[in-house]
């Protein structure tokens, strides 16, 4: 009665900084997960998507690491000023991703079930960090991620707490190891956390450009010099992350006050991470990932 | 936590799959955008061999035939609000579209997306539920196997006792199930939910949409949704506890049926306290 989860594994985020000349983080959320994602999902063949937005509060790791015993090291200064929200995408494959954009019939009208002639992403430049006042074109951070599911998620019908922890490895490891750790000890061990209701580590690909080659015109603002050294050096601040669901953020630190290994746990930061922090998301559910075998009809 | 059930049925001529595109494509995309609204699932009757499994093995005597459920409905949707009057105010248009001066309210959801002629051969029937959440529903990472089971009381039953017997008596037999992620049972309750919130004139108001409703409300006095991991756990379940149910059916049902449907999540219902900004 095993469920197969093969599937699922393009997973691309995206970190999305609001117009600020327009909007504020608040509007920007009404705007992104109101108007935008009506039309993005229905992005063809879409497996899964979640919008996930930052709560503004740059002191939450301070305050883990107060309460919770949780390690925390060399946080960015500023980095939640660099994005607002980052919606997280699955596809089946990168041919699925970059064909995502074909529409296909989903509007009954009197003709029968058509295209929507309505269907648009021309909000995008009103709604993200315009290149220029005469562009189209927005700053977007698109990066393939990597995942290791590490305790499949359980979504209750409330909204939960996300916490996202990001990281950067100690340069003295290699990738290889750096990655077998953690997946292997890191997140085996993290995952033993009490009331943790999912847990899912990812790194993101060296390749800064494996989500957007083929998904952008060459002419986008990512492939030119100015883009690819903005998105080099907001990359550069990070090598992953982990996403931790909880019922509750006093249910998380008190899951790590208590926990059974916690030196262990502390341990593993120190030799893994040169730096880790965490940020606390608020996370839409725009399509509920599926992880399994797609069925042979529109499904969301 | 208001919630409102609609059962809607195809256009005439159109194929299941368009149907389903349509409604958890374009019009689904309109809808989740209602002002407060907390939770949005659209559930698509399904044609599976667990269906004709039921039909075959279990339905009996009291469960009906497939084929009469099946002119029904082909859509159950399930709307969630906090209250009777967030629900009549969610037609009133948000600012949630981004544009050249910043939010602006989008004109095209005045009418929902004005394609409910097209989508549906009957206006919805809807009706608010009494919810009773036996087993609250934590939905993993997959498609998972759903079924709506409705059920009608038997004569010289009360409203209160058929209540009663199975939210208790009969759910205390299905909530250890093996594979049970969540189990809800729904009575329809009085709430006038037609007013203030479809436009006066709307064919929601017509004598047969009444006509409709009342046949409905004869034939149902409840619906119970159980979500399971897959058919095999539900199959394995059902057929174990087959004779342990049995009794308790023939005490206080006339009849039922399930209903294996697809659930779509277009809005994760959340139940705790509404955030303090836009969140679906």
């Amino acid at each position: 009665m095993g469920v197969d989860h093969s599937f699922c594994q393009f997973k691309v985020w995206a970190f999305l900084k609001r117009n600020v000349a327009l909007l504020s983080h608040d509007e920007y959320r009404a705007g992104h997960v109101g108007f935008h994602c009506s039309n993005t999902r229905r992005l063809n063949a879409i497996r899964g998507y979640s919008v996930n937005i930052h709560d503004e509060d740059s002191t939450l790791s301070a305050r883990l690491a107060l309460e919770a015993g949780a390690q925390v090291r060399n946080e960015p200064r500023h980095f939640l000023s660099l994005w607002d929200g980052f919606p997280a995408v699955y596809f089946d494959s990168w041919q699925s991703w970059t064909q995502a954009g074909v529409q296909e019939p989903t509007r009954a009208t009197k003709d029968g079930v058509v295209i929507d002639v309505d269907w648009t992403l021309a909000d995008g430049p009103y709604l993200f960090d315009r290149v220029s006042d005469d562009s189209p074109q927005f700053r977007s951070y698109h990066i393939r991620m990597e995942e290791m599911l590490a305790k499949p998620v359980l979504r209750e019908e409330r909204r939960p707490v996300k916490l996202v922890q990001f990281f950067r490895a100690k340069p003295s490891l290699s990738a290889a190891e750096f990655k077998e750790r953690l997946r292997c000890e890191y997140l085996v061990l993290l995952a033993e956390l009490d009331a943790l209701n999912g847990l899912i580590g990812n790194l993101r690909y060296r390749d800064i450009d494996a989500a957007v080659r083929g998904y952008y015109p060459e002419d986008h603002w990512c492939f030119t010099e100015q883009g690819r050294t903005e998105r080099e050096a907001f990359f550069d601040l990070w090598d992953g992350a982990n996403e931790l669901y909880f019922s509750s953020l006093e249910a998380f630190i008190e899951a790590r006050r208590q926990f059974r290994d916690h030196d262990r746990l502390n341990a593993l930061e120190d030799e893994l991470f040169e730096a880790n922090w965490y940020v606390a998301v608020d996370e839409n559910v725009i399509v509920m990932p599926n992880r399994s075998r797609p069925p042979e009809y529109y499904f969301r | 936590m208001l919630k409102v059930a609609s059962l809607t049925c195809r256009a005439r001529g159109m194929s299941r799959d368009d149907y389903r595109a349509a409604h958890i494509g374009y019009h689904s995309s309109c809808v989740r955008r209602l002002k407060g609204l907390r939770g949005y699932l659209v559930n698509i009757r399904a044609e599976s061999s667990t269906q004709d499994w039921i039909a075959d093995t279990i339905a009996g005597p009291m469960g009906v035939e497939r084929d009469d459920v099946a002119t029904d409905w082909d859509g159950l949707s399930q709307l969630f609000f906090d209250s009777i009057a967030d629900y009549r105010a969610a037609r009133a248009l948000v600012q949630d579209r981004p544009g050249p001066a910043g939010l602006e309210r989008d004109e095209r959801l005045l009418d929902l997306g004005g394609d409910e002629a097209f989508l549906y051969s009957t206006p919805p029937l809807s009706f608010a539920v009494d919810e009773h959440v036996v087993l609250p529903v934590r939905r993993p990472e997959h498609k998972v196997f759903k079924l709506v089971q409705l059920g009608r009381k038997k004569e010289g039953v009360s409203d209160h006792e058929f209540r009663s017997a199975w939210c208790t008596q009969y759910a205390d037999q299905v909530r250890a199930a093996p594979g049970l992620l969540g189990y809800t049972v729904n009575f329809p309750q009085l709430t006038d939910v037609k007013t203030d919130f479809y436009p006066p004139g709307s064919s929601v108001f017509s004598p047969q949409a009444t006509e409709r409703e009342l046949d409905f409300h004869r034939r149902w006095d409840g619906y119970a949704e159980l979500w399971f991991t897959t058919p095999e756990h539900f199959v394995d379940w059902r057929s174990t506890m087959h004779d342990a149910l049995r009794p308790i059916e023939a005490e206080w049902f006339d009849h039922w049926c399930y209903v294996e449907v697809d659930e779509t999540v277009v809005v994760l219902p959340d139940r705790s306290a509404a955030a303090p900004f836009y969140h679906r």
